[in-house]
């Protein structure tokens, strides 16, 4: 079922100051297509849970419509709803065995006693916990409880699914096969999904669509691979990927782009400071020559990292900023090495400086 | 524990053991002395059953007995019931909820003998407030609430659920309090209404604290004194609304028969270990967590 959000608004009492407020949500607008799973992506505090539990219907709006569908649900009580929520902590009711808290739902609906049990065989197959019903949650552990807790949410085969940080309390190995799971749970049941998250990684993993957020707003929003390859800003750019994106201080002079006292081409933009950024794997390291080579800046090797796959080097340019660079194996370069790197075509991004733009917007790739 | 730590340890915990031995385990052991003594006064010491005898023929005895099994059969679960929807009451408003805890637990930390003061004169049969109420608007005849052989009983029992609310509500409230409020997020999520919410949710996950009610309530009636001896002990000397605690004092300060005061004592004292240890029996099977 599509979900769209018109100018949804939530305000908190400040906790500091009496009378006064803070602007969790602020006027946000989304539409989420049916069937598709979408990241709610932020650092904490910029409003992602609030919005999902808005959405939820356990947090009221100060401003804004919502609708599933056709249907307006603004006013509609979250028990009403009828949607599948799994919380951070799993909330799974420690009194209630797992079939116990998987039946809930589906008796508080009134179901038929039989089809209650077919059901719960039913989820619980799907995320496979069929060996677990007569356990308490208190004898699970947290991968196990974070599979109970998406049985139980998706026990009365909700047209929506949505998921508070699910993965945020596994260890890391379980973290990236839950979310695998997760991934083809949504993709078997066709549900749609909203997944709030502050770990890029994830959200770049598995999502359809990402929709990042910060102090309450929707940034950008988009696949995955569109917004990393094309980040609205500075902020976008340095959240998104891991490593993250290298950040230079720049300088556009007579046509061309400067940092420090090298040339890295031209660039047909008005003069000034910007910021330039590279991602890690937009370098291209050479050994250094007698003749320096054009558009490449001197660095030296400070440490390298061999992650089997690729190389993780960490660079200091000769203007004195410190870089990540990933590079395959086989061009290998060793700790305390003089060498130079360049800057992959399209893999190089301009940002305004805070002067020009406080929202710090991408100018150019190129 | 090493025998250096219990060397150090018994100091610490010395002078509670000394206060409780004199004042605790000296007179218990003394009671159960006296309570085999043939004659009254401990002074002149026999040994015998003799007073354990004439305990269970005691018609007084049974009456007394019948009393405080029926006072705490009662007391405890209304008022407990009772408390349970005033504290969900309470715990489902935002503002004044302290105001009205406060005002709840006043009743608590009020001297038992002069609240009974005032009910007494609630319960007057010819100018108490409770009959004049129900005499006007219900036009009942007046009910000798405190004189009445057969009525005292409950007017001692409806005292004991007024007085044991107090402090019942304010457990129960911090009981209620203590559950996550994620639950009842997730409890509207999967689409339980408030009731439901209600009796398959903080019901079983209050349930220790009710538990432990249910054995404090019980100890507490069946030592029931003050309520009684306030409320009908000067009005009526009838014996037929007496309790335990009542009669051992009567044994002691009417009859002078400290044998007879502590025969019962110590039936009273293994009524309450079988209660408390059935109680506890029950709160461990009742662990919803394991």
């Amino acid at each position: 079922m599509r979900i769209s959000l018109e100018h949804v608004t939530v305000r908190f009492p400040d906790r500091q100051a009496a009378n006064k407020e803070v602007i969790a949500v602020d006027h946000v607008s989304l539409e989420i297509p049916a069937g598709k799973l979408v990241c709610l992506l932020g650092p904490s505090g910029c409003g992602k849970s609030t919005t999902l539990y808005a959405i939820a219907g356990l947090q009221p709006l100060d401003e804004g419509r919502i609708f599933f569908g056709e249907n307006d649900v603004t006013t509609l009580d979250a028990t009403k709803r009828g949607i599948g929520f799994v919380f951070q902590n799993y909330a799974l009711y420690p009194h209630m065995n797992v079939r116990e808290n998987i039946s809930f739902p589906l008796r508080n609906a009134k179901w038929q006693r039989s089809a209650i049990q077919e059901r719960v065989l039913e989820v619980a197959r799907i995320v496979q916990i069929g060996n677990l019903l007569d356990r308490k949650p208190s004898q699970l552990s947290g991968g196990q409880q974070q599979r109970v807790a998406i049985a139980r949410a998706l026990a009365k085969n909700p047209p929506i699914l949505l998921l508070d940080e699910p993965l945020s309390n596994l260890d890391a190995k379980l973290r990236h096969s839950t979310r695998e799971e997760i991934r083809r749970i949504q993709k078997t049941t066709g549900i749609t999904t909203i997944f709030v998250t502050h770990d890029q990684e994830e959200a770049m993993s598995i999502s359809d669509e990402v929709i990042i957020m910060r102090d309450g707003h929707i940034l950008q929003t988009g696949r995955p691979q569109g917004i990393y390859e094309e980040p609205r800003d500075l902020f976008v750019a340095t959240f998104i990927g891991s490593p993250a994106m290298n950040i230079l201080p720049g300088r556009l002079q007579e046509g061309e782009l400067w940092y420090g006292e090298y040339s890295l081409g031209e660039v047909s933009l008005p003069e000034g400071v910007v910021w330039l950024g590279v991602r890690p794997e937009g370098l291209t390291p050479h050994p250094r020559g007698e003749v320096p080579t054009m558009g490449a800046i001197p660095a030296s090797v400070i440490h390298v990292e061999l992650l089997g796959r690729e190389a993780l080097y960490q660079l200091r340019l000769a203007g004195g900023d410190g870089v990540t660079m990933i590079t395959a194996i086989d061009t290998l370069f060793r700790e305390d090495e003089e060498i130079e790197v360049q800057l992959q075509m399209m893999k190089r991004y301009l940002f305004a400086d805070v002067a020009q733009d406080a929202e710090q917007k991408l100018l150019l790739r190129f | 524990m090493s025998n250096a730590g219990f060397k150090q340890a018994i100091w610490y915990l010395l002078p509670a053991l000394v206060v409780m031995a004199v004042f605790t385990y000296y007179p218990l052991g003394n009671a159960i002395v006296q309570s085999f003594n043939r004659n009254r006064s401990p002074d002149n010491y026999e040994l015998s059953l003799k007073t354990y005898e004439y305990l269970i023929n005691d018609r007084d005895f049974k009456v007394a007995l019948r009393n405080t099994f029926l006072y705490t059969a009662v007391v405890t679960p209304v008022s407990i019931a009772i408390s349970i929807l005033i504290a969900s009451m309470l715990v489902s408003i935002q503002r004044l909820r302290t105001f009205f805890q406060t005002i709840f637990f006043i009743p608590y930390v009020t001297s038992a003998v002069a609240v009974a003061f005032t009910w007494a004169f609630l319960f007057n049969t010819d100018r108490g407030l409770v009959n004049l109420f129900l005499g006007n608007l219900f036009h009942l005849p007046k009910i000798r609430w405190l004189t009445d052989p057969n009525v005292a009983n409950y007017t001692v029992i409806i005292f004991g659920i007024w007085r044991s609310l107090a402090f019942n509500i304010l457990i129960l409230t911090t009981g209620m309090l203590s559950v996550d409020p994620q639950y009842y997020k997730a409890a509207q999520v999967d689409g339980a209404s408030a009731t439901t919410a209600f009796v398959r949710i903080t019901l079983p996950l209050i349930s220790p604290v009710i538990a432990y009610l249910f054995t404090i309530g019980m100890i507490n009636a069946f030592k029931v004194f003050n309520e009684v001896y306030t409320l009908i002990g000067n009005l009526s000397r009838s014996v037929s609304a007496h309790t335990l605690v009542v009669y051992i004092f009567d044994a002691v300060w009417r009859a002078r028969d400290y044998s007879l005061a502590s025969a019962a004592s110590v039936v009273l004292l293994l009524v309450v270990l079988v209660l408390t240890a059935f109680s506890r029996w029950v709160s461990s099977k009742t662990n919803f967590y394991g």
